[in-house]
């Protein structure tokens, strides 16, 4: 089979498959909802007559906004992390490793501490200031790169040291945080617990967005594959080119991770399996690895909602456990030479 | 089209000036050969030709046109580089490697036609590359990489072609079989420029040399007046001896 072909067959096969984890987590949960059910409620909703009984409250009120959260920011991340991978021509490159996720969290954290000391900040206002934390960090490493002239290992190790100055930020917090130790540590470890539509409602247009530039940019990014000055020789704009992942990673993360907490290993690892079986083309391993990140958090989160209900495992625990036996798998069938 | 500099003088950050004041054209159906010793600025100067390096001062001009007010994808369907290397961990085959070249043509939507393909089998063909095509780039070997980065510069189309020490992984009859190629492109109105360290047998090939040390031009012209025996010394501290025959070739002997 052509590569082509291998990758319109996936790009089905993943469709489906999103589709129906969503309809599966849409059944599962402290009340079992038939699938017909499921179906015919969704399908009143669209046409605008909801019953609202609790059934309706349940799936579209609790669950539905939740699934969309979920698929949004598993494919805001995901990308994220093909576009980190591209643009410093790194396997271990993730949305988190120029140091956005560490702004963020310090933004949240401070918000939590300060939440009743400043009269203004409310609950309402940690992811905002958390996503002021992420871009924050995102104009820093931005202005790093452009005076560098180029993104090579000197912004990736920049993007560390901040991401190392923001985790001893936390620490610190942490550590000054008395009785509200627990909800700070609940956040940073990453869930979708608190999700409702003003939620799924924001992420999905910055996740969508960030798809469309993405898929546009996509020809550029093979291009990029062959480093910096051949790629400029072969036509591309590589100074813009890095800009703009440089912005999109920043803003994809800064937004999930204000809204869910540090989720880890969808970001670094979903390229890498789509890379296994789409191979590197960015056209089709960017829709690819957005529909692959969807479906790794639809289902995470479903585990991580029903394994031990009524308690919440939290789901970063979940991607790691669901995503890395079949990252090992592949990666034993394929080899790592095919990986980057 | 005519790839023309003008006065260019380049210094990197901090450093010492690397090109000082060099004027050169190529015109098409020609083949122009760069030589001179290890940092006397040919490959600066080829980056600067295809507008990669800003000189200091100086013009770039392609027809005419100064090159910065071009737009990279503009300057990539007048000017195709072969470099000296590539990096092997590519995660691309062959064909997808020489489809590359193809990108200069496209929309903001990047999407392959079928005549791009077309154009990608003939240049592989073209280069004796048909074999490697669905062949992992990073698989294959550093002379079978050079032929199919070659390809990849001849999928681009472009009228201007700027060789860097194109034959360094090649042995010696692919280098032979490089040397004919870049021939048959210029006769064929292509305007070449190559730089090169081999001053045996590339001037066979050619129909201009150009003679680089320390950054500015020592001598330039026909093959047989620029690779004379005191211009070779001068230049490279290498004492030889060189007798020209009526084709161009010659035989040099280190005394």
């Amino acid at each position: 089979m052509t590569s082509v072909s291998r990758a319109k067959w996936l790009t089905v096969v993943l469709l489906t498959a999103t589709l129906v984890a969503a309809l599966v987590s849409l059944m599962v949960g402290s009340v079992t909802i038939p699938p017909a059910q499921v179906l015919e409620r969704c399908f009143a909703a669209l046409k605008g007559q909801m019953s609202n009984d609790a059934t309706d409250r349940i799936l579209l009120s609790t669950r539905l906004p939740r699934i969309i959260l979920a698929a949004a920011v598993g494919s805001a991340l995901a990308t994220a992390g093909l576009a980190a991978q591209t643009l410093f021509r790194n396997p271990l490159a993730s949305p988190y490793i120029v140091g956005v996720s560490g702004g963020s969290a310090v933004g949240a954290v401070a918000a939590m501490l300060l939440m009743g000391k400043v009269a203004a900040i409310t609950f309402a206002a940690v992811p905002v200031f958390s996503v002021l934390g992420g871009l924050t960090v995102t104009a820093i490493v931005f202005f790093l790169g452009r005076r560098g002239h180029n993104v090579g290992p000197g912004l990736l190790l920049a993007g560390i040291a901040i991401g190392a100055l923001c985790s001893s930020v936390t620490a610190a917090a942490l550590y000054l945080a008395g009785e509200r130790l627990q909800i700070l540590v609940f956040w940073l470890m990453g869930g979708l617990w608190r999700a409702n539509w003003q939620e799924a409602l924001l992420m999905a247009p910055v996740s969508a967005a960030g798809l469309v530039a993405l898929i546009i940019l996509a020809p550029a990014m093979n291009v990029a594959l062959v480093g910096e000055r051949s790629a400029q020789d072969l036509g591309v704009n590589i100074a813009r080119l890095q800009k703009l992942l440089l912005v999109l990673i920043g803003v994809e993360t800064a937004v999930a991770v204000s809204l869910t907490g540090v989720i880890g290993f969808v970001g670094l690892i979903v390229p890498h399996l789509l890379r296994l079986v789409v191979g590197a083309d960015h056209r089709w391993l960017v829709p690819a690895t957005a529909l692959g990140g969807a479906l790794l958090l639809i289902v995470a989160d479903t585990l991580a909602r029903t394994l031990a209900a009524p308690v919440e495992i939290p789901v970063g625990i979940l991607t790691a456990v669901v995503g890395a036996p079949v990252f090992l798998w592949l990666l034993q069938r394929r080899g790592v030479r095919e990986t980057l | 089209m005519t790839l023309r500099a003008e006065n260019i003088i380049f210094s990197y950050r901090y450093g010492r000036l690397v090109l000082q004041g060099i004027t050169l054209e190529i015109r098409p159906g020609t083949v122009t050969a760069m030589f001179g010793p290890n940092g006397s600025g040919k490959s600066t100067l080829l980056r600067c030709m295809n507008g990669t390096l800003e000189p200091q001062s100086g013009d770039v001009t392609v027809n005419g046109r100064e090159i910065h007010s071009m737009s990279r994808q503009e300057i990539a369907r007048q000017i195709a580089v072969v470099p000296q290397d590539s990096p092997a961990d590519v995660p691309l085959t062959a064909s997808e490697m020489v489809m590359l070249g193809r990108f200069a043509h496209w929309d903001i939507w990047g999407q392959e036609m079928p005549e791009d393909r077309t154009i990608v089998q003939e240049s592989l063909a073209r280069l004796n590359a048909t074999a490697l095509a669905e062949r992992s780039f990073g698989c294959i070997s550093g002379g079978e990489r050079q032929r199919v980065v070659l390809a990849r510069a001849l999928a681009q189309q472009a009228p201007i072609m700027l060789f860097d020490e194109p034959n360094t992984h090649l042995d010696i009859s692919h280098q032979i079989e490089l040397y004919r190629l870049v021939r048959e492109l210029a006769d064929e109105g292509k305007a070449i420029l190559m730089a090169c360290h081999d001053i045996f047998v590339t001037p066979m090939f050619v129909d201009n040399a150009v003679l680089m040390h320390s950054g500015g031009i020592h001598a330039a012209g026909p093959a047989a007046a620029v690779l004379t025996p005191d211009n070779v010394e001068a230049v490279f501290g290498a004492s030889i001896e060189i007798s020209w025959q009526k084709d161009f070739s010659f035989s040099a002997i280190f005394t």
